[in-house]
């Protein structure tokens, strides 16, 4: 394995150096460098916009949540990236619309501009700073916690964790955003071709799949439905699963660049058609390897299984190509948001561009900091600290929403709930407030009030508005 | 937008609601039930394999009849 990886390791470090050199040589303005020209194409949008959605927790998230709670994992994630795609078709028309008559810098300054308001932008800011961070952090916590227990004469845990924090950092800073989606295109392929092969061998094992599920049957029949053996999957909780994963493209900055960037709307279409695929055909690949847990390694720890099932039952080329695909994915996602971050950051800044762009690559720098200090601090629950990322940026789908339908400014009010809403939700994280209110989720329900909020606040101001401007507004919605 | 397409894209809408309303339903989230199931594929899975599948679909037959198709060059944003 170890030649293996020694090639494979090779050939992806001069692919990654080549794309960075390729892209920073194409790099003559502040937008080249921050929007990646914007003017990406199909092949490089589907698998960039893929790729940063689906991160480290894919590969090594997803298997353990089938092993453990079953095939509800499906639903949880599959179905409602299936219902994302169709939310990107409706959203990226009026997205792609307003950036146009606005101009786009960030979703920040977009949120700052439609609302008239400078606290509009520095509230998705802090929202999604408080949000993106631990999950940078888990990301890059997760492999290195893994590469730790395959490869323990290497390098410690954090050793792990600042390589790739440093490796992120040097091809974000030289190359842009091009760079990035150069990267995230290499990962997006690695990722799908090791997952097919893994789960191929899985299912292989078992002699087929009716065979695999009816093992699975043997073992843990409760794995087979829902709610499944911990009754984690009850209908309100993938409910609300469902609505926060269909808000990531509105809400996760990374994801809403990558709509605006794209070459034109036709395109932008296809990407979505694209994605939706990819994610379907992805965590179907995912439910062998879980059940393969499930069967063979349903008493060990997540890094046994892991380590077993996607390394050393491999084949030594795979198992190689394992490694290097994790490492690469835990890369694309985590320097997207942290590059978004600095993108949403300059958004907001005024003055000489030279200046801003020094900022901006001071504060990658910081956040990436955030990312590394957070990820030695963070627990290793990846697919819920995700999900409490995704439920946490979701809160502000309204706000974001609001801004993008309307023609005239909505009012502050949705800007004081959604604050209002984002520290309710953040309580309820670190144990202050309670989770529930009664028998309903705490995320659910604040999703619903600020919806609520939010219509109620511009069906208001549009009465108030002339009639030949609120009928203007309405069309444009 | 011609009216057609509106009336489509409306139409999509109102397919992905019923397929996400479907979804979350008692008829697929019935709790313990594995039955009848589908070449040894347990109940909820398949027959949510198959709303995921048609979620895509219906995304695919949206992008065809969404307003940005029937623009002309240079309107789309």
């Amino acid at each position: 394995m170890i030649t293996w990886l020694i090639i494979l390791g090779g050939a992806y470090v001069a692919l990654l150096v080549y794309a960075t050199i390729d892209a920073r040589r194409r790099i003559s303005t502040a937008d080249d460098y921050v929007m990646a020209g914007s003017n990406i194409g199909l092949f490089f949008g589907f698998l960039t916009f893929a790729a940063t959605l689906f991160s480290t927790f894919t590969l090594l998230g997803m298997p353990d949540f089938f092993r453990t709670h079953g095939i509800g994992s499906w639903i949880f994630l599959a179905v409602a990236d299936a219902g994302m795609a169709f939310v990107i078709v409706w959203f990226a028309f009026h997205l792609r619309r307003r950036a146009t008559e606005k101009g786009f810098k960030g979703v920040a300054g977009l949120m700052r501009d439609c609302y008239g308001s400078r606290w509009a932008g520095y509230l998705y800011l802090a929202g999604v700073f408080v949000f993106l961070v631990p999950y940078i952090a888990v990301q890059v916590r997760g492999i290195g916690i893994f590469l730790n227990a395959v490869f323990p004469e290497t390098l410690p845990v954090w050793g792990w964790i600042l390589s790739i924090v440093i490796a992120m950092l040097v091809y974000s800073e030289l190359g842009g955003l091009k760079a990035i989606i150069y990267s995230d295109a290499l990962q997006g392929t690695v990722l799908f071709t090791v997952t097919a092969v893994i789960a191929y061998g899985c299912v292989e094992n078992f002699g087929g799949v009716a065979e695999m599920f009816a093992r699975v049957k043997v073992e843990n029949a409760a794995l087979l439905s829902v709610p499944g053996p911990e009754g984690l999957f009850s209908t309100q909780f993938l409910l609300a699963s469902f609505l926060v994963i269909l808000m990531v493209p509105v809400t996760q900055p990374q994801l809403t660049t990558r709509l605006v960037i794209i070459r034109d709307m036709r395109t932008t279409h296809q990407m979505a058609v694209a994605v939706g695929l990819f994610a379907l055909l992805l965590i179907l690949l995912i439910v062998p390897i879980g059940m393969y847990g499930a069967v063979y390694y349903a008493d060990s720890s997540i890094i046994d299984f892991l380590s077993n099932t996607i390394i050393f039952d491999q084949a030594p080329v795979v198992a190689a190509a394992v490694a290097i695909g994790l490492i690469a994915a835990a890369m694309s996602t985590a320097d997207s948001q942290i590059f978004a971050l600095g993108t949403e950051l300059r958004s907001l800044l005024g003055g000489d561009e030279q200046t801003v762009m020094r900022i901006t690559k001071l504060a990658i720098v910081c956040f990436a900091v955030a990312g590394f200090v957070v990820a030695i601090l963070s627990g290793d629950q990846l697919v819920m600290l995700a999900r409490v990322s995704f439920a946490g940026t979701a809160m502000m789908a309204p706000l974001v929403l609001a801004a993008i339908l309307t023609r005239h400014p909505p009012g502050v009010e949705i800007v004081a709930a959604t604050a209002v809403a984002l520290a309710a939700f953040l309580g309820s994280v670190t144990g202050i407030v309670p989770e529930h209110l009664g028998s309903i989720r705490l995320d659910l329900f604040l999703l619903v009030c600020l919806s609520l909020i939010t219509l109620a606040s511009l069906g208001y101001r549009h009465r108030k508005m002339p009639r030949s401007s609120a009928s203007r507004s309405a069309r444009s919605a | 937008m011609t009216n057609k397409n509106e009336v489509y894209w409306k139409l999509c809408c109102t397919v992905f609601y019923i397929l996400s309303g479907l979804t979350f339903s008692p008829l697929i989230l019935s709790p313990g039930r594995t039955e009848p199931s589908l070449g040894g594929v347990p109940y909820t899975l398949w027959t949510t394999v198959v709303l995921g599948f048609s979620l895509l679909l219906l995304t695919f037959i949206g992008t065809r009849v969404h307003r940005a198709v029937a623009a002309k060059p240079g309107e789309l944003p």
